[in-house]
């Protein structure tokens, strides 16, 4: 077993997945134990009742190299097996919509813990030291990032 | 030998941990596991207690884990302050609120948006920074970022920030 895959098993297994897990924050869309899609992995984020959306959204990670190297990730139409069309994407008035920008880049999201975000944004890192990707980081950093976006008066008032 | 998971939290321990105990464990066997599994064995055992998440009543110690109500992953503290004072800033002021060490970041997020007048639909667009500068998750337990004697901490309550740059 590929040594990210190996360390995001044991993760998903930690205490903090869980927890999200038991309280229906997140979980994986496909949870194949055998991983056929790594290091794509397809995880599903709770969002606050809202006209017109789901109340979960999908996004596909891109985990090569997890945890050393910070995932990336995007929403994603689990029925398609496709990137999620831009008007689909969670939208907010003000700091959700800071995240969320397709035509920044459709395959990823503008985040301090998303790596195709990261580049090019070093000073981030003094900015969001929280969010900044670390070696370190369980997935579950990431997944209470996105949660906490979805369940905001932001994103339900837009 | 039949055994339940459950989480454990506790005393300054930010990883929660999913432990197994038997099925007719006590409240005391429970402690003894979380001072095992957190290396805190030098902490008196008669001074430790154990609380059910947001729950600020300690459970008897001689009950069983039936007797007590505890089920498959059931979320318990364990911890010797009774209560934690959590100083909270927001807009330059200041307030002191008392919470159980079991007190989950929701329920601090909810009393401190309560205690600077803020509604609960504002206060999902706001998030509790913990004196290192992480946030306090939602799930996470407030006593597990608060030593003994000590029992209390400084929390910064801000707006979400825009990701820009």
């Amino acid at each position: 077993m590929r040594p990210d895959m190996q360390i995001f098993n044991k993760h998903v297994e930690d205490a903090e997945f869980q927890i999200g897990l038991d309280n229906g924050m997140w979980g994986i869309s496909d949870d194949n134990p055998e991983r056929p899609t790594w290091p794509y992995i397809t995880i599903w984020v709770q969002a606050a009742a809202k006209l017109n959306a789901p109340n979960i959204y999908h996004f596909r990670f891109d985990l090569n190299g997890y945890s050393a190297i910070a995932p990336t990730a995007c929403p994603w139409d689990v029925t398609t097996n496709k990137r999620l069309p831009d008007n689909l994407w969670p939208s907010g008035k003000n700091f959700v919509s800071s995240v969320f920008r397709p035509s920044w880049n459709p395959n990823a999201l503008y985040a301090p813990c998303d790596r195709l975000a990261m580049a090019g944004h070093g000073d981030w890192q003094t900015r969001h030291p929280e969010l900044w990707w670390q070696p370190t980081f369980k997935i579950d950093k990431y997944l209470h990032f996105l949660h906490r976006l979805l369940n905001s008066s932001d994103y339900v008032d837009s | 030998m039949q055994t339940i998971q459950i989480y454990l939290h506790g005393e300054d321990a930010r990883e929660t941990k999913l432990v197994e105990v038997p099925t007719d464990a006590t409240i005391t066997d429970i402690i003894n596991k979380y001072r095992e599994e957190t290396n805190m064995q030098a902490a008196k055992l008669e001074e430790i207690d154990l609380y059910f998440e947001d729950d600020e009543h300690p459970k008897e110690k001689g009950h069983n884990i039936e007797h007590a109500g505890i089920k498959k992953r059931h979320h318990v503290h364990c911890h010797r302050c009774q209560k934690v004072a959590v100083s909270i800033e927001y807009n330059g002021q200041v307030k002191i609120i008392s919470v159980p060490p079991s007190a989950t970041g929701v329920m601090v997020l909810k009393k401190s948006a309560k205690e600077f007048g803020i509604t609960e639909k504002d206060a999902s667009d706001l998030l509790l920074k913990l004196p290192n500068g992480d946030v306090l998750q939602k799930t996470d337990h407030i006593g597990s970022f608060v030593s003994y004697p000590h029992c209390e901490i400084k929390l910064l309550l801000i707006h979400n920030k825009q990701i820009q740059g």
